[in-house]
């Protein structure tokens, strides 16, 4: 019986397992990784395929506007420039922005969001009145607002985006850890001695990190849409670098006779955002244990009703 | 005549809350001869918790002095880790209390790395023999806390509290999370280790039956105080102090032919420790009480060899 | 024979998870009179609450699941009765008391209102003096019904969930753990409550409970669980006579608790701990515990042995074929 027991047992491979597992067997999230993979494919591939001086932004006017072809997949847009080329280019370009922002904003939240779960009183008001601040500004205008006033430059976007970010992660990180201080786990490092960034390296955050990376990506989807969203009022990415919002703007003059153009970087838009949401959803399903695989179970046991 | 291990002298601690001021801990003095172990009962919110952590300082005390070895440990204040190798907390809760995310040999080596005792094979030696003394298999040093059940997750707990190898420790309802069957195993292992190594224990509990199992003498406590305290033998045969009386007799007893006897059930519930009333404040609650109960002036009194209780009305 | 309120046949239940099923119950039988009350006493993970939430048929949807047996109550099948049938008996005939009163009652509204409910989905159009009745009857003050929950201490609270309980007067009712929240003197308090109530209504009763103290003080007979089976059962002073034959399991139980009126130093547990539900040992499932343990244990589980005076055991020690094996 105990050798029974321990083959079941040492299957267990700790809580990232569980998660990963649960992940798997959820479709919608198998697709989203799957699509998320692609991109990130694209955006690493982008410079192997096309090469960025001549074929991106080396404006051909002659073959302006061409459907497309063998030549110009996506064809080709008013400037003459390969449609499919600026997509690919466009993708790396919304990623490279969309990484560095939920990365920085990440670290940044977990440093803030730490210093006020752990000190609380009067230090944890101060910064939840400020992010207060942040937040009573509509989004949309304070990136903006922003990027206008520091100019368009990548690093200011990437800034805007951040600024944006912080305060509902922050926000995230806080309650998590007060919610994790509160287990008699933290008392108990405190009883054999254990200092303030040893219980917070050791013990709160890895114990936060799930709900964190669920916030993370579901912030994702946030940056692309910004991106998108300041990208078409033309204060984004400085052309004559593609990017999907810029794209959309352009390409709208020409909607009647060549509808793919617009088209196109919209679809982009929609599912790179709808994938990391939905990855989001299915990463908060799959933390909790009591929703995993919950699904799976249900058919399991109609199917045996069917019988 | 053993010597005195641990001493509290007056000690105090409120709770400074919108309602008022709550009596947590209010002139409590203890005192536990090395090698023995004192048990302290009380319903939920009587305190007893709140004590055996301010006597560890994870929450400091409004006043008083806690005296270990004859050292008053809140005087040193910042030195406080001089001590606390010395007197360890087993916690209550064997699920909360270990993080979920450490290998069962993290979470015993814990004390050791934050104290930096000794090289990493030391350590690891330190950490084996004392798995050993707790009955944990060698190969469970890997394991996480979620694959284990409570007995053994309560085992890692006691593990903590001994790797420092404390003189010691504060038993926080160590054992009431635990079905019965892993209860017994783990209040053997607790005594067996306490003879082994002649280590002091404050055992707090709500659960009368395991205290008197585990405990030399007794202290009885109601919001904030202590009432009765007497040895172990002697307040079981004769509790002096009303409420004890009743606690002890609203303990239900797995003997059927007790079941017909008349038993002595108090009235009402725990009043508020926001604020109390001055005098006795059991008063409330007591069949006993008289309007000299509540005179302010109430403290300890002698009735017996080491036997003291607070309270105007002595039983006999 | 017509005292029979409730039968279970052979009952069993598991759970379903991703990878292996829990085995939670593993056939179980009892009967219950009117106005009896059965401690059905058992560790953690010994089926105990899912046999309660079977009968009530409240076991959580597509999770689990009971796949064999009878539960018969006053000649009804409850596994087959549609779900409108059973929210009728939920409540109106069968009640349940939860561990926990703190989440039992719902903080929004008042404990009046939260009675009246109850009261008013069984038919009942004028609630009020019944609702009275009912506060009066578990020790509250009825004025006090227009409080809400939070305006009450624990023991108070869990007196509103008894009463919410027993406003219908039910011809059952399954108690769960319901003074483990509470403290000893609340406690007592509570069970001599619950003790008076059932005499004066006749209501029968399944306590379930880990503390054979409080069943000794509260029930006529006496269910020992242990790995989803009941390994004996009998009348309470049955189980409770420490001079006659017992199941192991029973024995190591009543060795496990630290006994107030004797001053033995050491305790004598069960080695060992209760079996995986989604991994039971061949044979009895004690018997990887047990010191009795014979090679015919571990082979298979032992058949039911009843005394003549009604006390069951479930052990080899007691059955013909381990006689027979020993010769």
């Amino acid at each position: 019986m105990q050798t029974k027991a321990k083959t079941k047992k040492q299957k267990n491979h700790g809580a990232a397992y569980d998660i990963w597992r649960s992940l798997r067997s959820n479709k919608v999230a198998v697709v989203s990784m799957v699509i998320i993979g692609i991109f990130v494919l694209i955006s690493i591939l982008a410079d192997v395929l096309f090469d960025y001086e001549t074929q991106v932004i080396a404006q051909d006017i002659m073959n302006d506007l061409q459907s497309p072809s063998k030549e110009h997949w996506f064809g080709t847009d008013s400037l003459g420039r390969d449609y499919f080329a600026r997509m690919l280019y466009a993708t790396r370009i919304t990623l490279i922005i969309s990484f560095s922002s939920v990365f920085i904003a990440t670290a940044l939240s977990i440093v803030i969001g730490g210093i006020s779960a752990y000190f609380g009183g009067i230090v944890d008001t101060i910064i939840m009145r400020i992010l207060d601040v942040f937040l009573a500004v509509p989004s949309t205008l304070l990136i903006i607002c922003i990027v206008v006033a520091l100019g368009n430059e990548t690093v200011y976007i990437i800034l805007a985006l951040v600024v944006y970010l912080l305060p509902s992660l922050v926000r995230t990180v806080r309650s998590e850890l007060m919610i994790n201080m509160e287990n008699e786990y933290v008392e108990a490092a405190r009883s054999v001695g254990a200092g303030p960034f040893r219980i917070m390296l050791i013990h709160l955050l890895p114990n936060s990190f799930g709900a964190i990376m669920v916030r993370c990506t579901m912030s994702f989807a946030l940056c692309i849409l910004s991106t998108a969203c300041i990208g078409y009022l033309g204060i984004g990415v400085r052309a004559p670098a593609p990017e999907w919002g810029r794209m959309l703007s352009e390409a709208q003059e020409y909607m009647r006779l060549h509808p793919y153009l617009i088209t196109i970087p919209g679809f982009f838009i929609m599912i790179a955002s709808t994938a990391f949401n939905l990855l989001g959803d299915a990463l908060q399903d799959a933390m909790d244990p009591r929703l995993r695989g919950y699904r799976k179970m249900k058919k399991k046991v109609f199917a045996r009703r069917k019988k | 005549m053993k010597k005195t291990m641990l001493e509290t002298v007056d000690l105090v601690k409120y709770f400074d809350t919108k309602n008022g001021i709550v009596h947590a801990v209010d002139h409590v003095n203890l005192s536990i001869p090395e090698g023995e172990t004192l048990g302290v009962v009380g319903e939920s919110g009587c305190g007893k918790s709140t004590l055996g952590r301010c006597i560890l300082n994870l929450i400091p005390a409004t006043s008083g002095q806690i005296l270990f070895d004859g050292k008053n440990i809140l005087e040193r204040g910042g030195k406080s880790k001089d001590f606390r190798q010395k007197m360890q907390i087993i916690f209550q809760d064997p699920y909360s209390s270990l993080d979920p995310r450490q290998t069962v040999f993290n979470l015993i080596a814990e004390p050791l790395k934050t104290n930096r005792m000794g090289t990493k094979a030391e350590m690891r030696e330190k950490v084996e023999a004392i798995m050993d003394t707790v009955g944990l298999a060698p190969r469970l040093a890997t394991a996480y806390p979620h694959e284990l059940d409570g007995g053994r997750r309560q085992r890692i707990g006691v593990a903590r509290a001994l790797v420092m190898d404390p003189k010691f420790v504060v038993c926080d309802e160590p054992v009431s999370a635990l079905d019965v069957s892993i209860q017994a195993q783990i209040l053997n292992l607790m005594m067996d280790v306490q003879e082994e190594r002649g280590i002091t224990y404050m055992f707090i509990t709500h659960d009368l039956s395991v205290v008197k199992h585990i405990s030399h003498a007794i202290a009885v406590m109601y919001l904030g105080e202590v009432v009765e305290l007497a040895p172990k033998e002697e307040l079981f045969a004769h509790p002096r102090h009303p409420y004890t009386k009743a606690l002890l007799s609203a303990v239900p007893i797995p003997d059927p032919a007790r079941r017909t006897m008349e038993r002595q059930l108090i009235k009402g519930e725990v009043t508020s420790p926001v604020d109390p009333a001055p005098g006795c404040r059991f008063a409330p609650r007591c069949p006993y009480a008289t309007p000299e109960c509540l005179s302010p002036s109430l403290g300890m009194t002698e009735v017996g060899p080491n036997h003291q209780i607070r309270c105007c009305h002595p039983l006999d | 024979m017509e005292n029979k309120l409730l039968e279970l046949k052979d009952v069993r239940v598991k759970y379903h998870t991703l990878d292996y099923d829990v085995m939670a119950v593993n056939g179980v039988s009892l009967e219950l009179n009117k106005g009896e009350s059965l401690g059905l006493v058992g560790e953690t993970g010994a089926g105990k609450t899912t046999l309660a939430l079977s009968i009530l048929g409240l076991l959580p949807k597509g999770v689990g699941e009971v796949y064999e047996g009878e539960i018969i109550f006053k000649g009804e099948d409850l596994l087959q009765v549609p779900e409108k049938r059973m929210r009728d008996i939920r409540g109106m005939h069968i009640s349940m008391i939860f561990q926990d009163p703190m989440t039992s009652l719902n903080p929004v509204y008042t404990v009046g209102d939260q009675i009246a409910e109850v009261l008013q989905l069984h038919g009942n159009k004028h609630p009020d003096e019944r609702v009275d009745e009912i506060l009066g009857l578990v020790g509250i003050d009825p004025s006090r019904k227009v409080c809400y929950p939070h305006q009450f201490s624990g023991g108070m609270k869990q007196r509103i969930v008894i009463a919410m309980a027993l406003a219908c007067e039910p011809d059952l009712l399954l108690a769960d753990e319901p003074t483990t929240a509470l403290d000893v003197t609340i406690q007592a308090q509570v069970l001599a409550m619950i003790d008076d109530i059932q005499k004066k209504l006749g209501t029968s009763m399944i306590l379930i409970t880990h503390d054979l103290g409080v069943v000794a003080e509260t029930c006529d007979k006496v269910a020992i669980m242990y790995a989803g089976e009941i390994v004996e059962y009998g009348t309470l002073h049955q189980v409770f006579d420490k001079t006659r034959p017992h199941h192991p399991y029973t024995v190591g139980l009543f060795g496990s608790i630290p006994d107030l009126s004797s001053d033995k130093r050491r305790l004598e547990p069960i080695y060992g701990m209760t079996p995986d539900p989604s991994d039971l040992p061949e044979g009895c499932y004690f018997s990887p515990r047990c010191n009795h343990c014979t090679e015919l244990c571990k082979q298979k589980g032992a058949a039911i042995h009843v005394s003549e005076d009604g006390h069951m055991l479930k052990c080899h020690l007691f059955t013909q074929e381990n006689k027979e094996a020993a010769e």
